[in-house]
This record gives C-alpha cells, sequence and structure tokens, in this order.
C-alpha cells in the first residue's frame, strides 16, 4: 500500500468556518499527528476523511479505495450509550464491522481490564476511550483515526494507548492518523505531522524533518530586534528575555551564528505560528 | 442492519421487561374483571412510541449517527433497523391486543388490534423521517401535535358512536381492520424518505 490517506484539494465550508484546499498523504506504515488549536478544522478534517460529511471541493482516496470497510474509527467522545454493557457493545458491533473478530475483541477486552459485565456508564472516561478503541481494531482494520483519542486520560493510560498503537503499525499495510491537542503524545508516536490553522494547513511533513528545520532562539530583546522579520515565524517578548521561533535553522546560522538555537517542540511549532499570525 | 437493531434491542431491553410485567398483570385483569382491554393497548402504543422517540435520543446523545455513519454501508442500515424495530413494535401492539382481547372474550379484538397497530404505524411513518430531519429532541414537539390530534380524531369516534346509539356494544366497520395496512404503505413511504434524508445527512 502506498498511501493510506491520499487527500487532495479538500476543501468544505460549515458557515462561518473553511477548511481551505486541504492536500495530505499519509504513508502506510507511518502515523500522521493532526494539530492545532480548537475549531483549526481539526474534527472537520477527519469528518470528510470518514464521510460524515461531504466536502464541497477536491478528492479523498482511503486505503486506495477499500472505503470504510477497512477503516476503525475512534471519536473523542466514547459513541456507545451509557445503558449499554461492555458485552452487548461487542455483540453488536460483530454485526456492523465485516470483518469482526469476536475473539481479538475478547483479547482487547481482556487487555485492557474492561469488566464484560458492567455497563458504559460505569466506565472512566479512559475505560470508555480503551473500549472504543477496542472496538476499532476487533475488526482489523488497515486504518486507524483518531480524533482526540487520549485527549482527558491520564499519562499512564495514554502511554499504554501509544503503545497500543505503535504495535498497530507493525508493516506497510497499517496506518494511523491521530487528531490531538497533547502535542508531546503526538511527538513520540507521529512520523508526519500536519498543523491546521484556521482551516489551513499550516505546517505539514515527517516530523523529524520539521523539528530539525525549525530553531527555538532564547535571546534579548535587543537581539530579537536585530533579527530578520523573514526568518521569525512568531516571537515571545518579555521583562527578562525574548524567545521565537525561526523558520530556517541554516539560513538563521549562517546569518546569526552567534545566536544558538534549541530543538523546538511541536508545541513550539503551535504556539510560535500562532502569534505570528496575530502579529 | 444486524448490528443496528441489535444495538437498538439492547437499548430498549430494559424496558421491555418493564412492559412484560405490565402485561402479565393486564392479562390477569383480562381474566378476572370485566374491563376494557383496549385501554391497556394504548398502554402498549405509548412503549411503543417513547422506545423509538428514545433511540434517537441516546443517539443524539453519543453522536451514534455519526459514527454509524463511518460503518460501510451504514446510513442505509441506520434506518433499515429502526423501521424493522417499529413494525416488530406494530406486530407487538397486534399481539398484545389479540391476546389480552380474547382472554377477557371480547367482541371486537380484531378491529381494535388493527386500530391500535395502524394507529402505531401511522404515528411511527410520521415521526420517524421528522426525528432524522431534525433529531429526538425537536421531534417532541411534532410528537404531541399528533398525538393531540390522535387524541381529538378517538374523541371524535367516541362521540359518533355514542351519538349512533352504539355506547354498549361497539360496531366498527371492516374498513377498520385495514388500518394496520395503511399503517404500513405509510412506513414504507416514511422509509424511503427517511432513507433519503439520512444519506445527504451532515453530523
Amino acid at each position: 500500500m502506498k498511501y493510506a490517506i491520499e487527500i487532495k484539494n479538500m476543501t468544505k465550508m460549515l458557515g462561518a468556518f473553511t477548511l481551505s484546499d486541504v492536500s495530505l498523504t499519509i504513508p502506510g506504515g507511518t502515523i500522521l499527528g493532526l494539530i492545532g488549536e480548537n475549531g483549526a478544522g481539526k474534527s472537520t478534517l477527519i469528518k470528510c476523511l470518514l464521510g460524515i460529511i461531504t466536502p464541497n471541493e477536491g478528492e479523498v482516496a482511503l486505503l486506495e479505495g477499500a472505503g470504510l470497510g477497512e477503516v476503525g474509527y475512534v471519536p473523542d467522545e466514547c459513541p456507545f450509550s451509557d445503558l449499554l454493557l461492555v458485552s452487548q457493545v461487542g455483540s453488536f458491533c460483530a454485526g456492523l464491522f465485516p470483518g469482526w473478530d469476536g475473539e481479538l475483541f475478547a483479547h482487547y477486552v481482556e487487555k485492557f481490564e474492561l469488566p464484560w459485565d458492567k455497563k458504559v456508564k460505569e466506565l472512566s472516561r479512559g475505560m470508555k476511550m480503551k473500549l472504543s478503541i477496542a472496538a476499532a481494531l476487533s475488526h482489523r482494520p488497515r486504518l486507524l483515526v483518531l480524533d482526540e483519542a487520549t485527549s482527558g486520560l491520564d499519562p499512564v493510560v495514554r502511554d499504554e494507548i501509544l503503545d497500543e498503537f505503535l504495535a498497530f503499525i507493525s508493516d506497510e499495510e497499517h496506518a494511523i492518523l491521530i487528531s490531538s491537542h497533547i502535542t508531546s503524545d503526538l511527538e513520540k508516536i507521529c512520523d508526519y505531522v500536519t498543523y491546521l490553522h484556521k482551516g489551513r494547513v499550516t505546517i505539514s511533513g515527517p516530523k523529524d524533518e520539521l523539528l530539525a528545520s525549525y530553531g527555538k532562539l532564547s535571546c534579548s530583546g535587543a537581539d530579537l530586534a536585530k533579527i530578520d522579520p523573514a526568518l521569525v515565524v512568531g516571537k515571545r517578548e518579555g521583562a527578562y528575555g525574548s524567545q521565537a521561533l525561526i523558520n530556517d535553522r541554516r539560513a538563521f546560522g549562517a546569518v546569526y551564528p552567534e545566536l544558538p538555537l534549541d530543538t523546538p517542540t511541536l508545541e513550539d511549532l503551535m504556539i510560535f505560528t500562532t502569534r505570528g499570525d496575530e502579529k | 442492519m444486524k448490528g443496528f437493531l441489535k444495538r437498538d434491542y439492547f437499548l430498549i431491553k430494559s424496558n421491555l421487561k418493564f412492559y412484560l410485567i405490565f402485561m402479565l398483570i393486564f392479562a390477569a385483569a383480562a381474566i378476572f374483571t370485566s374491563v376494557n382491554t383496549s385501554m391497556f393497548a394504548i398502554y402498549v402504543v405509548i412503549f411503543g412510541v417513547s422506545s423509538i422517540m428514545g433511540l434517537f435520543n441516546y443517539d443524539e446523545f453519543n453522536h451514534w449517527m455519526a459514527y454509524g455513519a463511518a460503518v460501510p454501508e451504514g446510513r442505509r442500515a441506520m434506518v433499515n433497523a429502526r423501521y424493522l424495530l417499529a413494525a416488530l413494535l406494530g406486530l407487538g401492539i397486534v399481539a398484545v391486543q389479540i391476546i389480552l382481547g380474547l382472554l377477557a372474550r371480547e367482541d371486537i379484538v380484531f378491529f381494535m388490534a388493527a386500530i391500535y397497530a395502524g394507529a402505531f404505524l401511522l404515528y411511527a411513518a410520521i415521526v420517524l423521517p421528522v426525528c432524522y430531519r431534525f433529531g429526538g429532541t425537536k421531534a417532541r414537539t411534532v410528537l404531541i401535535v399528533i398525538i393531540a390530534a390522535m387524541a381529538g380524531v378517538g374523541g371524535m369516534l367516541g362521540a359518533v358512536v355514542s351519538i349512533s346509539g352504539g355506547g354498549g356494544k361497539l360496531h366498527l366497520p371492516p374498513i377498520f381492520l385495514a388500518l394496520p395496512l395503511a399503517g404500513a404503505a405509510a412506513l414504507a413511504l416514511s422509509w424511503r424518505i427517511s432513507t433519503g434524508i439520512m444519506l445527504k445527512k451532515e453530523f
């Protein structure tokens, strides 16, 4: 499989909001992290991808035309009603997904320590999310799409779930698209990152290359004032020093060798891009 | 469709148990008292109505329809399952009314069963597309209007029967036996409308 997801020039208008001209691809065997502030269009993009809403323009291809049958979807909130038992979720999901594997579901229920005889309302948020993930994985999808699946979970549960995702992409036939506010999670597991800002793709590419090409500068206000604005994505100025995100580490180093740069985090990319936009 | 139907069944299962207990009490009343069983069937109709409306509320609360839309052929399957459930509840209403009527040795057992099943199916035929279009919460208003209209029609029929001197024994024209068929036809048309709504709907 070359691409698990291929989106070309996708646009979706929703009232005053527009997701504009989004193009991205996710190669097989990789994880793409979708980051962005609230209302940036992450969920809209995922919904367009899954046919929950229809794009106004552009093309979307899942698993080279295989369609939804091989996609596992984990929404931000558990989709299973509070009144249902964990065992009932397994029972009716068998009728929803063509490739459902009851034994695999039982394996995940045991692994995630979910109680078969408890109602969904009795589960914690972390357990509900594990149930959603178990359901998504148990029909052996090739593509997993997760919308804020780790939000609101404690670090231990998040780590456990992230390990499961890494195990999922064991070969080039599997891929994951995950949106999250928790950029540190994405930094741990993602191969590619796409940053959506106000409905547009602002930054996109292999995570390691992106983080290596950008630089985070910590300096005095006077030093910051000397820097070519074309190199500055965004800045933060304070009484005790200033910080800035530099868009071309190599070019910056050639011009300002006396100012050292640190490697930024994905959170830095988000925050400074937003600040730069507000200038 | 099987998965969606099963999920709906699991959600109304606890209500079913509750109503089965009621039915046993009604059955005992039908055998040992002279009470008219048709009033019991009203409870069954109300059960069917509230069950279906309740499912839409569960759907909304858990964003179930968005999840279902991301399942292969999910949009059609969701609608098919709910209409099948409505049809099964209609059959249930017929069965309950016939059993209770026979236990009470009433004369108009089949008429009453036909009236209640037809009324329920007609009701479902109207409310289901409204629920799919506007969601369960907004559809409540429509439900109130329909129940008020049905009560009005029921009252008028009662008045007609009373004026025509049929207060002691109800004599209904055979056309009433066709009410379930009219309800089924309306439900089929309604199914087409709901499918159309769901295929286009964005969540």
